[in-house]
């Protein structure tokens, strides 16, 4: 089974440490205006949630690219813009719902930045401290999270009965 | 430049004129940045005889080559001026998003000069840097500014602003950056009040270099897997809060109590860690880069107590309740919540209050005079004199001159838990003695961020010492002291040396910078930032005598508990600390350590 990006907010304590090693991979440099999973921040309530491509399964990007430099790579699960082909026409940065490709670089060399899960081993997933991101097995991921929730439920049952 | 920025931005308000500098490269590397940076661009411009809320004095927001960065909890800046409540050289640490913004603007360090005519805020966009009308702020609380900037801009800018309390000149008043973190020690609020500037807002597209990437990640690897291994760092700061050393500390009959006449608070589990946790936590909050996550948000559902937001941490707890003989968790929080809206530092306000408790108490302050009860324990005086104090109203204008000015105005100092005009937090030095020498001769007065002698006394770590003895103290003080020099100035967490050790962060520091230190040298500008800050204490006219406790503390035997019968041996400590530190037997820093360090 395809692998997949998981985002539980509820364990993202807004450290921002996948927007800074996430541009330090891709950009070689720490700035979180690059980085290909953005941290928002909703202050009043005091919550944060990261955003990053959810790599669809029928990517808007790709069906409006007009070069055909956007597929998905079935693999990793990754939608991947390959920056040879692409010719800068911001096309998909129109298109895409989530709002999660953007332009690095000098305008002169300026290439996409989007979310590519570090060819099969995501950084922000690797480093984040709370576990908030998760990388793997849509079916293995959501079975740790049933399995905890059974817990819950077992222990409800038990104090009940 | 790698780590640094390279461009310190100067904003001269009297003109309204903004300039940006180049910074540079042997000065950053030699006081590294943050703390030193900010202290030696301070001691170089400013007249250390300056009156601290006149124009000429300066406001420093500088930031450190680890600010912005992965490296561990690389979120933090310091705020550098000479203190209206002190008189000595100030460094505020705060962490949060703003630091790392400002260097993501393109700046390692502001300095703010002169004062403007009305009211002004900062608005800065990358290079674009505007100076705008703040007459419509002015009298807002942190949270209404900050919520006003961001809806008139964008939600990506990233706020330090002042409340109430640093417009009132109120002389704890700190500067609460990303709404609920605070620069809060030593009234810089009061000096960024003194210039009309209410608030600066920050947002940056540009990227901190680093030198060496792939040996950067190799460390920061293991830097995060120590980390995890430390019990501090990995299981009591994120389940419990800074609030976890409550009830540890009052086992060691530590926990000031009633302005500290006593060592142990009967009602401590009450207010602990683990009370905050079960009762009013919502769930942990983390500054930039950080791994631990010690910060707390906290729901006060109902009641006169109702509130939300971030809080309260264990200095704050202890100030407003062990402190105030207060056993009451949502008026503590309650308190921490008025003091991160007006802008006020919980630390000294809580000691203020327990200080002006206790006058109260042996009939120094009446009620007629003050218009309150303040009797120990009584939580709702506590919560309305906070209020007050950050509008300076009624008592709250005495107040605000924090607890040595109170005390003295009657006659009676003695009453004042302080050092150099600013109190104490939350450790009696009579249970932990090398605590006591930390607090003495801290360059910012009474002080536990300077080097944490509780965490080998009482926490053991690195290492176990034996809090009561003073054999071995001094020297121990000071390579916390210089080792915590170098962290603050790096812009790392000084949460992060509970499971890091020097060997660590300097290598943090290289593989980023590549400016090419060894780690003798870094230990050096360490050593360098503390004799540059007591140099400018002394030339402001603190002279070394003023390295002393409150007369309770080296007089008066602890009445009970583990620590019972203990004083602060402090001059056998003082002694050896200044032989130590290669000054004058009494106290005075030498041409030749100013030479050797090249101040």
């Amino acid at each position: 089974m395809q692998k997949t990006l998981l985002i539980n907010p509820k364990k993202c304590t807004g450290c921002r440490t996948c927007e800074l090693v996430c541009s330090l991979e891709h950009e070689g440099e720490f700035n979180p205006s690059l980085s290909r999973v953005t941290m928002i921040n909703f202050p009043e309530e005091i919550v944060t949630i990261p955003v990053t491509c959810f790599h669809c399964q029928e990517p808007s990007c790709r069906q409006a690219c007009p070069v055909g430099a956007i597929e998905k790579d079935d693999e990793i699960g990754a939608v991947v813009i390959d920056d040879n082909q692409c010719i800068g026409c911001n096309m998909c940065l129109m298109v895409c719902p989530i709002g999660v490709i953007s332009m690095a670089g000098s305008s002169s060399k300026s290439h996409h930045a989007k979310c590519n899960l570090c060819d099969g081993e995501p950084e922000c997933v690797d480093f984040c401290p709370g576990g908030a991101l998760e990388y793997g097995r849509p079916d293995e991921v959501l079975w740790e999270r049933k399995k905890k929730m059974a817990k819950h439920l077992r222990n409800l049952l038990e104090e009940a009965i | 430049m790698s780590g640094w920025m390279g461009q310190i931005l100067r904003i001269d308000l009297d003109n309204e004129q903004v300039t940006v500098e180049r910074l540079d490269r042997q000065l950053a590397k030699d006081y590294i940045g943050a703390r030193g940076l900010g202290t030696k661009l301070f001691y170089d411009e400013v007249d250390p005889k300056v009156e601290p809320l006149a124009p000429e004095n300066k406001l420093i927001f500088a930031t450190g080559p680890l600010t912005g960065t992965a490296a561990v909890s690389g979120s933090r800046y310091n705020v550098v001026t000479k203190s209206p409540l002190t008189g000595t050289i100030a460094a505020s640490n705060s962490g949060g998003y703003f630091p790392s913004e400002l260097k993501y603007a393109g700046y390692d360090a502001i300095v703010f000069e002169g004062k403007a005519e009305k009211p002004v805020y900062i608005v800065i966009d990358d290079d674009q840097v505007e100076i705008k009308s703040a007459d419509n702020l002015w009298g807002k609380t942190t949270l209404e500014t900050d919520n006003y900037l961001r809806s008139e801009y964008s939600d990506k800018f990233k706020t330090a602003t002042i409340g109430p309390a640093g417009e009132n000149l109120v002389k704890f008043a700190c500067i609460m950056n990303d709404r609920e973190r605070a620069a809060g020690r030593s009234g810089v609020g009061a000096v960024m009040g003194s210039k009309n500037l209410k608030a600066v807002m920050v947002r940056g597209t540009q990227g901190v270099q680093v030198a060496n990437k792939d040996k950067f990640k190799q460390v920061l690897k293991k830097s995060l897997d120590k980390i995890k291994e430390s019990g501090v760092t990995n299981e009591g700061l994120p389940a419990l809060g800074t609030a976890v050393l409550v009830n540890i500390v009052n086992e060691h009959g530590n926990l000031p109590t009633r302005n500290f006449q006593e060592g142990i608070f009967k009602e401590a589990e009450q207010i602990s860690g683990e009370s905050l946790a079960d009762e009013l936590l919502v769930k942990n909050k983390a500054c930039a880069g950080c791994p631990i996550g010690c910060g707390r948000v906290s729901l006060v559902p109902d009641g006169e107590y109702e509130g939300f937001g971030e809080g309260p941490e264990y200095e704050t707890i202890w100030a407003f309740g062990a402190d105030c003989d207060i056993d009451n968790l949502k008026a503590i929080t309650k308190a921490n919540f008025i003091c991160n809206e007006l802008g006020l530092d919980t630390i000294t306000m809580g000691t203020t209050i327990a200080c002006a408790m206790e006058m109260y108490e042996d009939g120094v302050l009446t009620d007629e005079e003050i218009g309150l009860n303040l009797e120990f324990g009584n939580a709702q005086a506590m919560v309305e004199a906070v209020g007050l104090t950050g509008k300076r109203e009624g008592i709250g204008d005495l107040l605000a001159e924090g607890s040595y000015r109170l005390a003295e105005r009657y006659g009676k100092p003695e009453y004042s838990m302080s050092t150099k005009k600013q109190e104490y937090p939350a450790y009696d030095p009579r249970g932990s003695q090398g605590m006591g020498l930390e607090y003495a001769t801290s360059n910012r007065g009474g002080c536990h961020v300077r080097g944490y002698m509780t965490s080998p006394e009482i926490l053991g770590v690195p290492e176990s010492l034996d809090p009561f003895t003073v054999e071995g103290k001094a020297e121990w003080t000071k390579i916390f002291q210089d080792l915590t020099g170098v962290v603050d100035a790096s812009g790392i967490c000084l949460f992060t040396t509970f499971a890091l050790d020097a060997e660590d962060i300097y290598k943090l520091l290289e593989s980023v910078t590549g400016a090419g230190y060894t780690e003798e040298e870094m230990m050096q500008a360490g050593e360098r930032i503390w004799n540059l800050e007591r140099v400018f204490n002394a030339k402001a006219g603190i002279e070394p005598d003023e390295d002393k406790l409150a007369k309770r503390l080296v007089e008066k035997p602890m009445p009970e508990g583990p620590a019972e019968g203990k004083v602060v041996d402090l001059e056998t400590m003082l002694d050896e600390y200044y032989e130590l530190r290669g000054w004058s037997s009494n106290g005075e820093v030498t041409e030749e350590k100013i030479a050797e360090l090249g101040i």
